[in-house]
C-alpha cells in the first residue's frame, strides 16, 4: 500500500523559523544571517560594523561556535549583548537554537540582530532561521570558486562580502573568475570588496545596512 | 513513523523522497544516511527511492518559466535576472509503501 505523504524532512525548522520572522517582523528587527567558511571574516566584519554601529542602532549578536566562546569573548568588548550558541559540534544553526537564544534578549531595545552562524558553505545555507536576510562572506584566499561551488548560498544571499581583497596578489584568486560566476549564480546581488581587517572596503556594506533598515520601516 | 503510525503500517517497505537539485544531494551519502536511520525501525528493510527534481525559475520580467542549466541564473528568454524559484530546494518525503 503506497501512502502519499508529501511531507518536508525539515518543516520543524522551517515552521520555527516563520514564527520568528513574524515575531522579528512584529518587534521591527531586522536579523543578518552571516553565512562564510571558517576563517573568513566574519568576526572581523561584526568587530567592524559593531564599532560603526555603536550609538547609532541598537544592535545584538547571535554568536553559532562549534565549542569555544573565542568569538563571543572577541566581540563582548563593544558593549552589544551576545548570546552564544556552542553546537557541540554542530555543523550549524538551526531555528529551534536560535528561538531559545531570542529569549536571551530584551527584544523591544532592538534594533538589528546579527546571527554568526557556524563556518560552513553547505548546512547553514539549507537552514532557514527566520532571518531578514543571508549575507555571504567569502575571502580571497579561500579561491576564486565558491559561488559557483555553493549556488544555493550565493543564490540566496542578499549581500555577499568579498573579504580580504588587501591579500588578492598574494593568492592565485582570479578576480573575473569570480565575478563571472557569482554573476551567473546571481546576476544582482550587491557586492562589498572589503578587508576588515584593515577596515578597507567597509562604506558600502555600512550604507548598504543603513539602506535596508530605511526599507524595513 | 508518524504516518506509518496513524495509518498502522507495521512495516514500511519504501521511502520515497523527492530532493532538489539545489540541495545538491549526493545519493550515495543520503543512501548511507538512510541505511543508518532505518535500522532497528519498522523501516529496518526499506527501500529508498530518490526523485531529483530540477532547479525550475520564472523570469519577473517576462513570465518564461525554464530549467537552470549548468547554474546559468538568468532567462534564456529575455537575459532577465529577476527569478522566482518554482522549484529545487524541496527535501520531501513524497510517499512510503508499507503493510
Amino acid at each position: 500500500m503506497e501512502i502519499k505523504v508529501m511531507k518536508r524532512v525539515l518543516d520543524r525548522n522551517q515552521d520555527k523559523a516563520e514564527e520568528i520572522r513574524h515575531l522579528l517582523k512584529e518587534k521591527n528587527i531586522r536579523m543578518y544571517n552571516l553565512i562564510s567558511s571558517p576563517g573568513a571574516g566574519k568576526t572581523t566584519l561584526l568587530e567592524q560594523t559593531c564599532r560603526h554601529l555603536n550609538g547609532s542602532l541598537k544592535v545584538g549578536i547571535i554568536e553559532g561556535d562549534v565549542y569555544t566562546d573565542r568569538d563571543a569573548q572577541r566581540l563582548k568588548q563593544y558593549g552589544f549583548p551576545i548570546v552564544l550558541i556552542n553546537t557541540e559540534g554542530g555543523c550549524h544553526l538551526d531555528s529551534n537554537s536560535i528561538d531559545g537564544a531570542l529569549k536571551e534578549f530584551d527584544l523591544d531595545e532592538m534594533d538589528v540582530l546579527f546571527v554568526e552562524n557556524v563556518g560552513n558553505l553547505v548546512c547553514p545555507s539549507h537552514f532557514d532561521l527566520g532571518e531578514t536576510a543571508k549575507v555571504a562572506v567569502v575571502s580571497t584566499s579561500e579561491g576564486d570558486d565558491k559561488p559557483i561551488k555553493y549556488p544555493m548560498l550565493f543564490r540566496d544571499a542578499r549581500a555577499v562580502i568579498l573579504n580580504k581583497i588587501d591579500l588578492l596578489e598574494y593568492t592565485n584568486f582570479n578576480y573575473q573568475a569570480f565575478m563571472k560566476d557569482l554573476r551567473q549564480v546571481n546576476p544582482t546581488v550587491p557586492l562589498f570588496e572589503t578587508s576588515c581587517t584593515r577596515g578597507e572596503g567597509l562604506k558600502g556594506w555600512f550604507e548598504w545596512l543603513g539602506e535596508e533598515g530605511a526599507s524595513s520601516e | 513513523m508518524d504516518v506509518a503510525e496513524k495509518e498502522n503500517l507495521s512495516r514500511i517497505d519504501k521511502v520515497h523522497f523527492q530532493l532538489g537539485r539545489m540541495l545538491q544531494v549526493v545519493p550515495e551519502m543520503f543512501r548511507f544516511a538512510f541505511d543508518a536511520a532505518k535500522a532497528g525501525t519498522i523501516a529496518g528493510e526499506a527501500n529508498l527511492e530518490i526523485e531529483f527534481l530540477p532547479v525550475m525559475m520564472t523570469c519577473k520580467q517576462c513570465g518564461y518559466e525554464f530549467e537552470v542549466k549548468q547554474d546559468e541564473y538568468s532567462c534564456p528568454h529575455c537575459n532577465g535576472a529577476d527569478l522566482d524559484l518554482l522549484q529545487g530546494k524541496e527535501l520531501f518525503i513524497k510517499s512510503i509503501e508499507g503493510e
